[in-house]
This record gives C-alpha cells, structure tokens and sequence, in this order.
C-alpha cells in the first residue's frame, strides 16, 4: 500500500513541530511548507524549521506571501510601527493586536491546493486550546469545522484539514512532544523575533506555563528571567510539591549530535 | 469573548456597559439588587436595555448593578434568554466571561442539567452542588473545577451577596468603589484583579475573602 501523504503548514513553533513528529509517528509522507507572510518573527521562525528538517527527511518548501506587510497593517506581528502586545494588557480581548487578519484561512487554503496537487487526503493544522482561549477565531474548533465543510464541495478531491492538537492544553502538548522527542530548544515561539524569547507575548505565556504545568524547564533562552523552581511550587498541586522540575537538555544532546553527523 | 462590569453607581454602570460593548454587541443581561427592593434581571438582544433604564432604577431604588455584554459564537447565533448571561440558576446567579475548557466533561457529572450550548450555563449549577453553607467554599471549589479561562460575578441569594474571581480572563477594578470590568478603564476599574482570589464586592469596596487554584493557560510574569 502506498505511503499515506500529507501537508503540513509548519512555523518552527513548538505546536507545528509537535505535529510535525506526531505525522511521522504514524507513518506519512510529510511535505511542509513555510510561509514568509511578513511576520517579525520570521528569521528565528525558519531557523527552527530549517533545523527540524536537517533532522528528519521530508520536503519543505517556502512560499513567500511577504506582500501581506502591505495590506495588513493592524497586526502589531506584520507592522513595525505596532509593538507585539504583552499578555497582561491584551489577555480577555476578543481579538488582540498581534492577530493577523484571515492568516489560517490563506494558509490552510494554499496548503489545501497543495495537497490536491499531491494526492494527499490529510493537511494537518496546528491549532491548540490555547488559541481559541486567546482569541484568535481561526484557531477555533467551529473555523476548523466550517473550512472541512468548504473542501467537501470539491466533487473530485477529498483534502481533510486534521488538527490534533486542538483540544489539547499546551502542557499535553508539551507532554506529547517529550514522548514523540522533540528537540524544543530548536522551536521558536515569540512574536518578538529577538535572540531571546521576551516571556511576556501571549505566545511566550502559554509556552512557559504549558512547560511548568507537564513539569520541564524550557530549554529556549528568556531575556527576562524565568524562576523556574519558584514557579513550579505555585502551579504544581500540594500533593506533587517535592517533584521536581525535570530539563530537556537529552533531549537537545541528542538532536544536536544528528545536525553534527550530516 | 464577553464583558462582564459592576458598580454601585448607575452612572458609572452606564460607561462600563458602553466600555464593554467592543467585546459584545449580541446580546447583554443585567442584575440590579437592593436589600429594599430584591433582585431584577433582565436579559435583552442587542444595546438597546439601558433605554428607559433611569426612570426604572429612580423609581425602584436600586443600589448595585451588575451586567454583562455578550458577543455571539458559533453555537448560539439566535437571542435565547435561555442562553443569556447572567444565569439564574437555584441559589445563584452568574455572569461569566472566558471559555470552559472542560464543559463537556462536566456536563457528564451533572445529567441532571439540561444540555445549554453555553458553556457558563454549568457555573451555578456547580456552585449549588458544591454549597455546604459557605459562600466562599462553594465559589472556591468551583473554580478549582473549572479549566479554561474565566471572569465571573457571582450573586448569591443565600447571603445577597457579590463575589468577583478571574482566571485567564481580564478583570480590572476599582478596589476601593467595588466597581469593576472585563475592560480596563482609568477611572472606574483601573487595576487587575488578582487571578486566583476571591473578592466580596462591599460598599467599602472589594475585599478579598478566599483563593481558588487559577488554572489559566496565560503565566503572566
């Protein structure tokens, strides 16, 4: 039988790679994309995919939508003039400034024409929980819905747009990432685009609590500091108090150990 | 996402409903109380509630109002009072601003309830499961079962009494008037909440009375 296909839209971040490993645990044929739409971010993004792929074989390809800086200037992700908001000022609002208009749409989309060009049946999506929690509608359970109701109207070509992750908290992301090995130190999370993640984006708050909460210290580098092991004793429940804050850093040995022998 | 905003004074409950109206403009539901008078609600389809509102209030006295603005979701496209915040539900009445994780497994703990395709319908019926004669516990429990994020006024109808909690979602006050709202405002709800507390809204402002373990997605450092 022929090796199932799939597209995946992959960023570098922690929930594409994640999917990206879960693909390959069951045995696809993964074809990624990547997609320059503009963001500050894109650099430090492409670094981490790139990575990914010397590490495991599939192909990537990279698709320049960076004419979206031109028409979309609300997002504080695609215009320099806006600063990326911090969690603490945006968290409850029903669509922050770091949203980018229609993103997952346009990506889904292209991504969906490329798995019809394929033969694929599968485009996998990396929405979690946390999306919808933060706001942003087409990270949704109902978008995901409504846009498989779209692609069943092609009488020729079944492309089903899976999203895994999408009841999934990020601490049960990171949980499934550790066992399907990630390498998370080469996963780039921040909307900032700096060397070193901020800490304070939405982005940067669901990835550190997704990690105290599975009970790991993040291996990316924070320009704020992050006390770990103060934090943990707040989130952990009295009864697991004395265990403790495990590192990722096999994790990362290994991975790098791979990048050197190619 | 909704707004949820209070105060004692009906001009200031006036500029937070406004305030709130970014974050929905589907529908929104009101709480007045005074110990004279007793509780009114009122749940209506669009803007238009506090029309008419001022004669109401003067004549009947009321002195806390507690309301809440609601956006549509993809679910509940249709006004229902039903499915209008706030929630009276046996001993409580709750407006809830945030997503409910864990709805539909809570939803299996309590058959008993009818099926409501919002998910804040299932905070009073948590809280009068879990009442064992304090206000504090049964609010505290009930946020420790949540998961998700949330900013809730709760009335009680045992004590008469509002309690405030958020975790995940915004809640701004004014500590000292007890007038408070989803969305900041740098006169009448200036600072943050505390996720995890448990605040008591008292004419000598918000007092905070208990701690639930916030179980939001959100580490804000």
């Amino acid at each position: 039988m022929d090796q199932k296909k799939c597209v995946i839209p992959i960023s570098g971040g922690l929930d594409s790679t994640v999917i990206l490993r879960y693909a390959e645990s069951q045995d696809y044929e993964i074809h990624a994309v990547s997609f320059n739409y503009g963001q500050k971010h894109f650099n430090k993004e492409m670094s981490c995919a790139r990575e990914q792929g010397y590490l495991h074989s599939y192909t990537h390809k990279l698709l320049d939508l960076s004419f979206f800086r031109d028409i979309v200037q609300t997002s504080a992700l695609t215009n320099d003039d806006i600063d990326v908001a911090k969690t603490k000022d945006v968290l409850g609002d029903p669509q922050t400034v770091n949203y980018v208009p229609n993103r997952n749409m346009m990506m889904l989309s292209i991504c969906t024409a490329y798995a019809e060009s394929l033969g694929a049946e599968t485009v996998f999506h990396g929405a979690a929980l946390v999306d919808s929690q933060a706001g942003y509608w087409d990270g949704s359970v109902e978008f995901l819905s409504a846009i498989n109701n779209v692609n069943d109207l092609n009488r020729r070509s079944r492309v089903v747009i899976e999203a895994p992750l999408i009841y999934k908290s990020k601490k049960e992301i990171v949980e499934l990432g550790v066992e399907l090995n990630v390498d998370f130190e080469r996963t780039w999370t921040c909307y900032e685009g700096q060397e070193e993640a901020c800490g304070q984006c939405p982005a940067c708050s669901s990835r550190i609590k997704g990690f105290l909460d599975a009970g790991y210290i993040d291996p990316l580098p924070y320009s704020i500091d992050i006390p770990w092991v103060e934090l943990a004793g707040s989130v952990f429940k009295p009864g697991n108090r004395n265990i403790p804050l495990k590192r990722l850093g096999s994790h990362a040995r290994i991975a790098r150990k791979k990048l050197h022998d190619l | 996402m909704c707004g949820i905003f209070g105060s004692f004074d009906y001009n200031v409950y006036e500029k937070l409903y406004a305030e709130n109206g970014d974050r929905g403009n589907f529908a929104s539901g009101s709480m007045y109380y005074s110990k004279k008078t007793g509780i009114y609600l009122r749940r209506d389809k669009h803007t238009t509630i506090l029309t008419g509102e001022r004669a109401f209030l003067e004549r009947d006295s009321y002195d806390w109002f507690a309301g809440h603005r609601q956006a549509p979701t993809t679910t509940q496209r249709a006004f229902k009072a039903a499915t209008t915040h706030p929630f009276d539900y046996k001993h409580w009445i709750v407006a809830h601003n945030g997503i409910i994780e864990n709805y539909s497994s809570l939803l299996r703990d309590y058959p008993s309830h009818q099926t409501n395709p919002v998910d804040s319908s299932i905070i009073p019926v948590l809280l009068d499961d879990l009442y064992v004669g304090s206000d504090e516990l049964a609010i505290s429990e009930t946020c420790n079962r949540l998961q998700g994020t949330f900013g809730c006024w709760i009335f009680s109808k045992h004590t008469r009494k509002t309690y405030i909690v958020r975790s995940g979602s915004t809640v701004f006050a004014d500590k000292l008037t007890g007038s408070f709202s989803s969305v900041k405002h740098a006169s009448h709800a200036p600072s943050a909440l505390d996720e995890g507390t448990i605040y008591l809204v008292t004419a000598e402002g918000l007092v905070s009375v208990g701690e639930f373990k916030s179980n939001s997605p959100f580490l804000i450092l």
